[in-house]
Protein backbone atom coordinates (compact mmCIF):
# COMPACT_ATOMS: atom_id res chain seq x y z
CA UNK A 1 0.00 0.00 0.00
CA UNK A 2 1.45 3.32 -1.07
CA UNK A 3 0.99 6.24 1.31
CA UNK A 4 1.43 9.97 0.88
CA UNK A 5 4.47 9.71 3.16
CA UNK A 6 6.18 7.27 0.76
CA UNK A 7 5.71 9.62 -2.18
CA UNK A 8 6.79 12.71 -0.25
CA UNK A 9 10.05 11.01 0.80
CA UNK A 10 11.17 10.96 -2.82
CA UNK A 11 10.49 14.64 -3.37
CA UNK A 12 12.66 17.69 -2.92
CA UNK A 13 11.90 18.84 0.61
CA UNK A 14 11.81 22.59 -0.16
CA UNK A 15 8.34 24.02 0.33
CA UNK A 16 7.82 27.44 -1.23
CA UNK A 17 5.04 29.57 0.26
CA UNK A 18 3.50 33.02 -0.17
CA UNK A 19 1.57 35.46 2.04
CA UNK A 20 -1.99 36.66 1.40
CA UNK A 21 -0.93 40.33 1.05
CA UNK A 22 1.71 39.58 -1.59
CA UNK A 23 0.91 40.38 -5.21
CA UNK A 24 -0.14 37.65 -7.61
CA UNK A 25 2.85 38.78 -9.71
CA UNK A 26 5.18 37.71 -6.89
CA UNK A 27 3.43 34.34 -6.71
CA UNK A 28 3.67 33.78 -10.48
CA UNK A 29 7.37 34.68 -10.44
CA UNK A 30 8.08 32.10 -7.73
CA UNK A 31 6.07 29.48 -9.65
CA UNK A 32 7.94 30.25 -12.88
CA UNK A 33 11.37 30.22 -11.20
CA UNK A 34 10.79 27.05 -9.22
CA UNK A 35 8.85 25.33 -12.02
CA UNK A 36 5.84 24.67 -9.82
CA UNK A 37 2.18 25.28 -10.54
CA UNK A 38 0.75 26.20 -7.16
CA UNK A 39 1.85 27.82 -3.92
CA UNK A 40 0.49 27.31 -0.42
CA UNK A 41 -0.51 30.58 1.26
CA UNK A 42 0.61 30.91 4.90
CA UNK A 43 0.03 33.48 7.66
CA UNK A 44 2.76 35.11 9.76
CA UNK A 45 2.92 32.03 11.99
CA UNK A 46 3.46 29.79 8.97
CA UNK A 47 -0.03 28.27 9.21
CA UNK A 48 -1.68 27.20 5.96
CA UNK A 49 -4.57 29.53 5.09
CA UNK A 50 -4.99 28.93 1.35
CA UNK A 51 -3.53 27.81 -1.94
CA UNK A 52 -3.02 29.69 -5.21
CA UNK A 53 -2.35 28.11 -8.60
CA UNK A 54 -1.50 29.12 -12.18
CA UNK A 55 -5.07 28.17 -12.98
CA UNK A 56 -6.54 30.53 -10.33
CA UNK A 57 -4.89 33.48 -12.02
CA UNK A 58 -6.03 32.46 -15.50
CA UNK A 59 -9.60 31.60 -14.54
CA UNK A 60 -10.30 34.33 -11.99
CA UNK A 61 -8.24 37.36 -13.07
CA UNK A 62 -7.79 37.03 -16.83
CA UNK A 63 -11.51 37.35 -17.75
CA UNK A 64 -11.59 40.62 -15.80
CA UNK A 65 -8.38 41.74 -17.52
CA UNK A 66 -6.63 42.23 -14.20
CA UNK A 67 -2.83 42.48 -14.36
CA UNK A 68 -1.06 40.19 -11.86
CA UNK A 69 0.63 43.13 -10.14
CA UNK A 70 -2.77 44.71 -9.45
CA UNK A 71 -4.18 41.69 -7.66
CA UNK A 72 -3.33 40.29 -4.24
CA UNK A 73 -2.92 36.61 -3.51
CA UNK A 74 -5.79 37.01 -1.06
CA UNK A 75 -8.18 37.89 -3.90
CA UNK A 76 -7.56 34.73 -5.92
CA UNK A 77 -6.54 32.05 -3.45
CA UNK A 78 -8.72 29.09 -2.54
CA UNK A 79 -9.37 29.28 1.20
CA UNK A 80 -11.04 25.97 1.92
CA UNK A 81 -7.98 23.92 1.10
CA UNK A 82 -8.30 20.16 0.79
CA UNK A 83 -5.28 18.55 2.46
CA UNK A 84 -3.93 15.06 3.11
CA UNK A 85 -1.83 13.41 5.84
CA UNK A 86 1.30 11.30 5.43
CA UNK A 87 -0.62 8.17 6.38
CA UNK A 88 -3.29 8.68 3.71
CA UNK A 89 -3.30 6.21 0.83
CA UNK A 90 -2.55 6.97 -2.79
CA UNK A 91 -6.09 5.88 -3.76
CA UNK A 92 -7.56 8.53 -1.50
CA UNK A 93 -5.44 11.24 -3.17
CA UNK A 94 -6.51 10.03 -6.62
CA UNK A 95 -10.14 10.27 -5.57
CA UNK A 96 -9.79 13.76 -4.07
CA UNK A 97 -7.89 15.07 -7.09
CA UNK A 98 -10.17 13.66 -9.77
CA UNK A 99 -13.50 14.35 -8.07
CA UNK A 100 -12.55 17.93 -7.23
CA UNK A 101 -10.50 18.44 -10.42
CA UNK A 102 -7.50 19.72 -8.49
CA UNK A 103 -3.84 18.95 -9.16
CA UNK A 104 -2.20 19.83 -5.84
CA UNK A 105 -2.75 18.67 -2.28
CA UNK A 106 -0.87 20.14 0.70
CA UNK A 107 0.42 17.41 3.02
CA UNK A 108 -0.08 18.21 6.70
CA UNK A 109 1.24 16.82 9.96
CA UNK A 110 -1.28 18.28 12.41
CA UNK A 111 -0.93 22.01 11.76
CA UNK A 112 2.40 21.96 10.01
CA UNK A 113 2.79 21.94 6.25
CA UNK A 114 5.16 19.18 5.11
CA UNK A 115 4.94 19.56 1.36
CA UNK A 116 2.73 19.51 -1.70
CA UNK A 117 1.63 16.39 -3.53
CA UNK A 118 0.98 17.04 -7.23
CA UNK A 119 -0.98 14.93 -9.68
CA UNK A 120 2.31 14.28 -11.51
CA UNK A 121 3.72 12.80 -8.27
CA UNK A 122 0.64 10.58 -8.12
CA UNK A 123 1.10 9.34 -11.68
CA UNK A 124 4.82 8.70 -11.08
CA UNK A 125 3.95 6.62 -8.00
CA UNK A 126 1.25 4.75 -9.94
CA UNK A 127 3.75 3.75 -12.60
CA UNK A 128 5.52 1.57 -10.06
CA UNK A 129 2.28 0.13 -8.68
CA UNK A 130 -0.17 -2.43 -9.95
CA UNK A 131 -3.47 -1.06 -11.04
CA UNK A 132 -6.62 -2.06 -12.82
CA UNK A 133 -8.94 -0.01 -14.96
CA UNK A 134 -12.47 1.07 -14.20
CA UNK B 1 -4.94 -3.86 -22.18
CA UNK B 2 -6.60 -0.47 -21.71
CA UNK B 3 -5.79 2.19 -24.23
CA UNK B 4 -6.21 5.92 -24.63
CA UNK B 5 -9.38 5.15 -26.63
CA UNK B 6 -11.17 4.31 -23.35
CA UNK B 7 -10.51 7.79 -22.02
CA UNK B 8 -11.61 9.42 -25.28
CA UNK B 9 -14.76 7.31 -25.65
CA UNK B 10 -15.90 8.01 -22.13
CA UNK B 11 -16.52 11.67 -22.71
CA UNK B 12 -18.24 14.19 -24.85
CA UNK B 13 -16.11 17.28 -25.04
CA UNK B 14 -15.77 19.73 -27.86
CA UNK B 15 -12.28 20.12 -29.33
CA UNK B 16 -11.08 23.70 -29.08
CA UNK B 17 -8.06 24.90 -31.03
CA UNK B 18 -6.42 28.16 -32.04
CA UNK B 19 -4.32 29.52 -34.90
CA UNK B 20 -0.60 30.34 -34.40
CA UNK B 21 -1.09 33.94 -35.59
CA UNK B 22 -3.58 34.75 -32.84
CA UNK B 23 -2.53 36.61 -29.71
CA UNK B 24 -1.76 34.85 -26.44
CA UNK B 25 -4.55 36.92 -24.91
CA UNK B 26 -7.09 35.15 -27.16
CA UNK B 27 -5.73 31.76 -26.12
CA UNK B 28 -6.01 32.45 -22.41
CA UNK B 29 -9.51 33.87 -22.82
CA UNK B 30 -10.57 30.55 -24.40
CA UNK B 31 -8.81 28.50 -21.71
CA UNK B 32 -10.47 30.61 -19.04
CA UNK B 33 -14.00 30.47 -20.46
CA UNK B 34 -13.89 26.81 -21.50
CA UNK B 35 -12.17 25.69 -18.28
CA UNK B 36 -9.33 23.97 -20.11
CA UNK B 37 -5.61 24.15 -19.41
CA UNK B 38 -4.07 23.64 -22.83
CA UNK B 39 -5.04 24.42 -26.42
CA UNK B 40 -3.80 22.69 -29.56
CA UNK B 41 -2.53 25.13 -32.18
CA UNK B 42 -3.74 24.33 -35.71
CA UNK B 43 -2.73 25.67 -39.11
CA UNK B 44 -4.39 24.38 -42.30
CA UNK B 45 -5.90 21.52 -40.30
CA UNK B 46 -2.46 20.41 -39.09
CA UNK B 47 -1.33 20.35 -35.47
CA UNK B 48 1.63 22.76 -35.29
CA UNK B 49 1.90 23.35 -31.55
CA UNK B 50 0.32 23.42 -28.12
CA UNK B 51 -0.07 26.28 -25.64
CA UNK B 52 -0.83 25.77 -21.95
CA UNK B 53 -1.63 27.71 -18.78
CA UNK B 54 1.91 26.96 -17.75
CA UNK B 55 3.44 28.44 -20.95
CA UNK B 56 1.49 31.60 -20.31
CA UNK B 57 2.49 31.91 -16.65
CA UNK B 58 6.16 31.09 -17.15
CA UNK B 59 6.88 32.85 -20.43
CA UNK B 60 4.49 35.82 -20.30
CA UNK B 61 2.88 36.70 -16.96
CA UNK B 62 5.95 36.13 -14.79
CA UNK B 63 8.02 38.25 -17.21
CA UNK B 64 5.46 41.09 -17.07
CA UNK B 65 4.86 40.88 -20.82
CA UNK B 66 1.33 41.90 -21.94
CA UNK B 67 -0.49 38.89 -23.40
CA UNK B 68 -1.99 40.91 -26.25
CA UNK B 69 1.48 41.87 -27.54
CA UNK B 70 2.66 38.31 -28.18
CA UNK B 71 1.53 35.82 -30.80
CA UNK B 72 0.95 32.21 -29.96
CA UNK B 73 3.67 30.95 -32.31
CA UNK B 74 6.25 32.89 -30.27
CA UNK B 75 5.65 30.92 -27.08
CA UNK B 76 3.89 27.67 -28.07
CA UNK B 77 5.62 24.32 -27.77
CA UNK B 78 6.35 23.38 -31.37
CA UNK B 79 7.70 19.87 -30.94
CA UNK B 80 4.40 18.54 -29.68
CA UNK B 81 4.42 15.11 -28.09
CA UNK B 82 1.27 13.33 -29.26
CA UNK B 83 -0.20 9.92 -28.60
CA UNK B 84 -2.03 7.50 -30.88
CA UNK B 85 -5.55 6.60 -29.75
CA UNK B 86 -4.67 2.88 -29.58
CA UNK B 87 -1.66 3.35 -27.29
CA UNK B 88 -1.81 1.66 -23.86
CA UNK B 89 -2.53 4.00 -20.95
CA UNK B 90 0.76 2.92 -19.30
CA UNK B 91 2.63 4.53 -22.20
CA UNK B 92 0.59 7.67 -21.74
CA UNK B 93 1.60 7.83 -18.05
CA UNK B 94 5.24 7.35 -19.02
CA UNK B 95 5.13 10.16 -21.61
CA UNK B 96 3.52 12.55 -19.14
CA UNK B 97 5.85 11.88 -16.22
CA UNK B 98 9.14 11.64 -18.12
CA UNK B 99 8.43 14.81 -20.11
CA UNK B 100 6.74 16.58 -17.18
CA UNK B 101 3.67 17.44 -19.26
CA UNK B 102 -0.01 17.29 -18.31
CA UNK B 103 -1.67 17.27 -21.74
CA UNK B 104 -1.34 15.01 -24.75
CA UNK B 105 -3.05 15.56 -28.10
CA UNK B 106 -4.61 12.27 -29.20
CA UNK B 107 -4.19 11.30 -32.87
CA UNK B 108 -6.44 8.94 -34.78
CA UNK B 109 -5.12 8.14 -38.28
CA UNK B 110 -2.98 11.29 -38.22
CA UNK B 111 -5.97 13.41 -37.36
CA UNK B 112 -6.25 15.32 -34.06
CA UNK B 113 -9.10 13.76 -32.14
CA UNK B 114 -8.88 15.48 -28.74
CA UNK B 115 -6.48 16.48 -25.95
CA UNK B 116 -6.33 14.36 -22.81
CA UNK B 117 -5.11 15.65 -19.47
CA UNK B 118 -3.28 13.98 -16.62
CA UNK B 119 -6.52 14.23 -14.60
CA UNK B 120 -8.34 12.26 -17.32
CA UNK B 121 -5.68 9.54 -17.00
CA UNK B 122 -5.88 9.32 -13.22
CA UNK B 123 -9.70 9.19 -13.47
CA UNK B 124 -9.65 5.84 -15.29
CA UNK B 125 -7.10 4.16 -13.01
CA UNK B 126 -7.90 2.09 -9.97
CA UNK B 127 -5.16 0.55 -7.84
CA UNK B 128 -5.12 -3.23 -7.58
CA UNK B 129 -4.32 -4.06 -3.95
CA UNK B 130 -4.51 -7.85 -4.41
Amino acid sequence: MITVGHILEKKNSNVFTIKRDDSVQAALEIMAREKISSLPVVDDQGQLIGIISERDYIRKAVPERKAPWDVKVNDLMTENVLTVKQSDLLQECMKIMTSNRIRHLPVMNDDSLLGILSISDVVSALRSARFIFD
Amino acid sequence: MSTVREIVNGRDRQLHSISPDTTVQAAIQIMSSELISALPVMESNKLVGIISERDYVRKIAAQKIPAWSVKINEIMTKDVITIDIDTPIEECMKLMTTNRIRHLPVMDNDELKTVISITDVVSVLRLDEN
